[in-house]
Parts: C-alpha cells; sequence; structure tokens
C-alpha cells in the first residue's frame, strides 16, 4: 500500500500551538513582572501578541508536518525551516500506542505513538493527532490493525480511585521530607542566632519555628500527593501475549508497552508510611527499552502485600512463585546490625548535646529509635533460592524502606560477597546483587556457607587448575 | 555444595609502585594544604596552637605509612580469573570482596593508562555493564591487551536470550 503525504488532523496544530504559548509563557510572565511598572493594557496587548504568534506557530507547524507509508516503511516530515524526515521501516515497529491529551479529547481525535526497540524517545515518531478514521487506516497500513486499546487484552488491572488517594497520601518518601524539616530547623536557629536574639530558647520563637516546620512539611505533603496524582491517574496494566502495557497520567495519558523478556527483575518496595498498612509498589527492572526505561518504572503503584504473588501469577507469569525468603541471617549476626546504627546515633546525640545541652532528652530517643532502625533491618534481611527455580529473591531494608527483589537468576549484572575482618572471625558475609541498571540490594550478616552457596548456584560452575 | 575456587591471576608486580605514587600524590596535596591552613591557626594560643602544630606532621607521617602498607597489602589480596562465563575478582584491603560479573553482560572493554600508569608501565581493564563499571587495575600491557581481546571475542557472541 502507498499512500500520499498526508496531513495531521488540523487539532494538531491546536496542540503545537498550545505548546508554543506554554513555551514562551514563563519568559511572557517573567518580562510583565520584572518589568513592573507596565500597565493592564499593556500586559493585555502582551498577552495577545503571544497568543497570536503561538497560533501562527501551531499552524505552520502542522502544514509542515506529513507522514506517508509506502510498502516498506513509515516516513514521517516534520519542522518548519529544517524537515526533518523520520523513516521507520515497518518491520522494525515495536508497537503502535494511543496517545491522547486533554486537547486529543477535546477534539475527539487520537494521537498514536509509533515505537522501535531500541530507538529511545529521540526515533519514535509521535503523530499527534489524526481523527478516528485515519487512525485506523494507518494502523492498518503499519500492520498494527489491533488497537490495543479497543482490544481486550488477556489481564488487565485498573488503580481504583481511592487506591489512587491512598497511594498520593503515602506518597511522601521520608528520605525526602527530613531533609526538609532539618533544613527547616538549621534556617530558624540561623537565622534567631544571626539576628542577634538571645531569647532563642524563648518560648514564642520555638512556637515559630515547629509553625513553620510543619507548614513546609505540609506544602511538601501536598507537593507530593499531587505530583502522585498526576502521575499514577488512570494507572493501567495490560497483559496481552508476550507485552505489558502501563498507561498512565492525568493531564497527558502515557503509554508504554515492555515486552516481557526484556524484564530482569521486579521491586516490591514497602515504603515506611505505607508498610504499617500492608500496602506496597511494584516496580520494574529493565535494562534497555530505548530510552523509555523512566516511563517503564512503576509496574503497579499500590497494592495490598498479600496481592503480590497472584499479581504476578497474572501479569508476570515470569516472575511468578513464593517471594518468602527462607535463609535469613543467623541469631548471632542480629546484635551486629544494631552496631551501626547505634553508634550513628551516639555521635549525633554527642553532637547535638555539644551544641544544644537542653537537647539532651533527644539522645535517648535517637538510641532508642536506632535499635529498632537495627532490629527491623535483621528482620527483613533474607534469600531465596531454590534449585528449580529461574529466579532469585533478596529482601532487606533500604532507606526505610523494606525492598524484596525478585531477579532472573541468569540476568543478574554483578554478584558480590565481602567479609570484613569481624565478619570473617564471626564466619558471616555480606551478599548483593544488581541488576538492570545498577538497582543493588544485599543482605547483610549471613552465614559464609550461605554466601559460599549463592555464589555457586548463581554463577557457572567450575574448578580452577 | 563446593565453595567456589579463589580466582588465580595476579596483578603486575608493578601495582604496588602505581597505589604508591596514587597515594602519595593524593596525601602530600592533602599535607600541603593542612599545612597552609594550619599556619595562621598556629599564632593561636593552647590546644589550637598544639593542634594545628602537630596535626599536619601526623598526616604527613600518616600517608607516607599508607603509601607503603596499603599497596602491599592490596597486592597481596587482589586475585582476578577470566573464563567463557565470568569475570571473577577477589580484592579489598581491610573488608575482602569477591566480585563476579557473567561476561553475558559485560557492553564494552576499555583500556585505561593514568598518568601514573604510564610511568611506572601498566594498564588497567575497565569492562562496563548496564549496572556500572569494574576493573582490573594494573596488568601489564601484554596482558591487559589479552584480556581485552578475549573479552571482545567473548561479548561478540550473541546472548542467548
Amino acid at each position: 500500500m502507498t499512500t500520499e503525504p498526508q496531513r495531521l488532523h488540523v487539532a494538531a496544530a491546536v496542540h503545537h500551538a498550545v505548546r508554543g504559548l506554554s513555551d514562551i509563557a514563563l519568559p511572557l510572565i517573567i518580562g510583565l513582572v520584572a518589568g513592573g511598572r507596565s500597565s493592564s493594557v499593556h500586559a493585555i496587548g502582551f498577552g495577545l501578541l503571544g497568543v497570536i504568534a503561538a497560533a501562527a506557530i501551531g499552524i505552520t507547524r502542522w502544514r509542515a508536518t506529513t507522514y506517508r507509508v509506502d510498502g516498506r516503511a513509515l516516513h514521517f516530515r516534520s519542522g518548519v525551516f529544517s524537515p526533518d524526515e523520520t523513516v521507520i521501516p515497518l518491520d522494525r515497529i515495536q508497537a503502535v500506542d494511543t496517545v491522547a491529551g486533554p486537547i486529543q479529547r477535546l477534539f475527539g481525535v487520537i494521537g498514536l505513538h509509533v515505537q522501535t526497540p531500541g530507538g529511545g524517545e529521540e526515533a519514535d515518531v509521535t503523530l499527534t493527532a489524526l481523527s478516528a478514521r485515519a487512525a485506523r487506516e494507518l494502523r492498518a497500513a503499519l500492520g498494527h490493525a489491533d488497537d490495543p486499546a479497543h482490544h481486550v487484552p488477556a489481564s488487565r488491572r485498573r488503580l481504583s480511585p481511592p487506591a489512587l488517594l491512598v497511594t498520593a497520601l503515602t506518597a511522601p518518601q521520608l528520605g525526602v521530607l527530613l531533609p526538609v524539616v532539618g533544613g527547616v530547623f538549621g534556617l530558624a536557629q540561623n537565622g534567631l542566632l544571626g539576628a542577634g536574639e538571645t531569647e532563642v530558647k524563648n518560648i514564642n520563637s520555638m512556637h515559630e519555628v515547629v509553625l513553620i516546620a510543619v507548614a513546609l512539611l505540609a506544602a511538601a505533603w501536598v507537593l507530593s500527593f499531587l505530583g502522585a496524582v498526576v502521575a499514577f491517574s488512570g494507572f493501567e496494566v495490560q497483559r496481552a501475549g508476550g507485552r505489558l502495557r502501563l498507561r498512565r497520567g492525568l493531564l497527558q495519558r502515557r503509554a508504554v508497552s515492555v515486552p516481557a523478556g526484556r524484564i530482569d527483575a521486579v521491586q516490591i518496595v514497602e515504603s515506611p508510611l505505607r508498610r504499617p498498612l500492608r500496602l506496597v509498589t511494584l516496580r520494574l527492572e529493565i535494562t534497555s527499552l530505548g530510552g523509555r526505561e523512566a516511563a517503564a518504572r512503576t509496574l503497579f503503584p499500590l497494592m495490598h502485600r498479600a496481592e503480590v504473588e497472584p499479581f504476578l501469577e497474572t501479569f508476570l507469569p515470569e516472575f511468578a512463585g513464593s517471594i518468602v525468603v527462607d535463609e535469613r541471617p543467623p541469631r548471632r549476626a542480629r546484635r551486629r546490625y544494631l552496631t551501626k546504627p547505634v553508634l550513628a546515633a551516639l555521635a549525633l546525640s554527642a553532637v547535638l548535646i555539644a551544641l544544644v545541652p537542653a537537647a539532651w532528652p533527644a539522645a535517648p530517643v535517637l538510641v532508642v529509635l536506632a535499635v529498632l532502625s537495627g532490629l527491623d533491618a535483621f528482620a527483613a534481611g533474607g534469600v531465596r533460592l531454590r534449585e528449580d527455580d529461574a529466579r532469585v529473591v533478596i529482601r532487606a531494608r533500604r532507606r526505610g524502606s523494606r525492598v524484596t527483589l525478585v531477579a532472573r537468576r541468569r540476568r543478574l549484572q554483578e554478584l558480590d560477597v565481602s567479609r570484613n575482618p569481624l565478619q570473617r572471625r564471626a564466619g558471616l558475609a555480606t551478599v548483593s546483587i544488581a541488576v538492570a541498571r545498577g538497582t543493588r540490594l544485599g543482605v547483610r550478616h549471613v552465614e559464609r556457607t550461605l554466601a559460599a552457596s549463592v555464589v555457586a548456584r548463581l554463577t557457572a560452575s567450575r574448578s580452577y587448575t | 555444595m563446593a565453595d567456589r575456587p579463589e580466582p588465580d591471576g595476579r596483578l603486575a608486580p608493578a601495582a604496588r609502585a602505581l597505589w604508591t605514587l596514587e597515594i602519595l600524590g593524593g596525601g602530600l596535596f592533602m599535607v600541603l594544604i593542612v599545612f597552609l591552613v594550619a599556619t595562621p591557626i598556629r599564632r593561636h594560643d593552647g590546644l589550637a596552637h598544639t593542634i594545628a602544630t602537630i596535626g599536619p606532621w601526623l598526616l604527613l607521617a600518616g600517608v607516607l605509612v599508607a603509601a607503603v602498607v596499603v599497596p602491599a597489602l592490596r597486592l597481596s589480596r587482589w586475585r582476578w580469573h577470566l573464563d567463557d562465563d565470568e569475570l571473577d575478582l577477589r580484592h579489598g584491603t581491610i573488608t575482602e570482596i569477591r566480585t563476579i560479573v557473567p561476561v553475558a553482560r559485560i557492553q564494552h572493554v576499555d583500556i585505561r593508562r593514568s598518568l601514573w600508569a604510564q610511568i611506572v608501565g601498566v594498564a588497567a581493564v575497565v569492562v562496563h555493564t548496564a549496572a556500572g563499571t569494574t576493573e582490573i587495575p594494573a596488568l601489564t600491557d601484554a596482558v591487559a591487551a589479552d584480556v581485552r581481546d578475549r573479552l571482545a571475542g567473548l561479548i561478540r557472541t550473541p546472548d542467548d536470550d
């Protein structure tokens, strides 16, 4: 089939115009604000000028963009001053996905995202707006007639609105929030001391510090809440044949198609806010997806811990099986998990007391927290490795979260076993693996024999002579 | 289950000289900075004076001792082995680390010669995977070229998945 070069639906002009406008909006606003004295007539004039310029850009870009399919390839031409022609051979097309942003939905048109393996976003072609009929014809011409959106997949799961709400409420990472609070305290103290005030211990100023901290914490929470809502609205995962399709997004619907064979590992993350609710997030570990790895990072934003195994069974049978780690660090390793956090807590307390002697009650609290965190890390550590299982499961605590990594044995990037002098004396070792693009997870203080058998089972067996 | 045998390849003996140079290079620069910073502090009295007087000399002594002891320890521990399936390394000065990189995951290989390495006449083989880099820090030029060529031949073999 050969077609004449065709234009996109005229909604593409609006799409380009709006994008042009949002590109120049910020400089425009800054200009107006910095200008300061300019009257509202000026402001409106500038605004109008901006809109006209954007509309002109939109129309020109729409007129310059064409596509055509000949028997062998999709030819996509775009660009006003330096027209680029992208040619994608039909047999290189990996997937054709539907994209629908607010503008497309307003005009009742759809965008098509033509994906190639390994090409990255740069090499992909996105046809911003096509009428339903043009889209159907193009899909047929590309040999990807089955639109995953209309075609009933083998299995699908959506993030329900209540689950989205919980996802967003529990989105903040402690690692992000704590520095904010610390920063506020630092700032507040500097500000108060710098002003030469001696009443730092004054109740009023302490109240202010706490108020500022609470306000900033709330602001950070709201931001991460909104971020999560925008990112995970309408999250949906489908399994059809050998592919996973992930869609999400509130303003801009994003879709990505992942061949299941490219997935090296699945990470099950229980963040501190979600763990008490027995909720987890599932992440994908992929070495290479042609620059689209970031879009395919989340496999599912939120589910109950008990649902993980059935979910994997349905959507990723490649990783199905028990995720219970049954090889654990021995009891005699428990105190070793306490040493580091307790020493850190003592050092922190010493510094704190040296700076603000009145803060001494913080010391025992810090030490208790350190002990609890150490015990939790000990409880988290474990490995599952079976002769008849193509997976290896490692669980450990990482930055406050309990993380379970389910990896394909044959896809490990690196395996490390380390032993410091104390571990050598106690017959213990630390085992860690790296998968995909550098995600590492290790279990500390396991029996040396377990470490040796992990090495033996995860590597090709051999004898050096 | 039998333990995996330890790797058997050693580094070039010149690795000791390389690390000595590296430690001296970095350490003496730091000592110089500390001396410069300590000079004005020495004009004060009491504890500050004592620390500023003794501190830099202690640091200098530490650097000199490290330049002798650390390379010897490191060299005695370093072992490597490459076969068709894996690159197997054992290294570390105090903590002993065993690193195993499957050859199938290696994306490309570099030979790197830093200024110090050129002076003592050794080369490092740097192996890149999606997850990061791993290196054999000091081999003679001939061995390094051999390792690179063997790896290049192995990673050209198509992956089974």
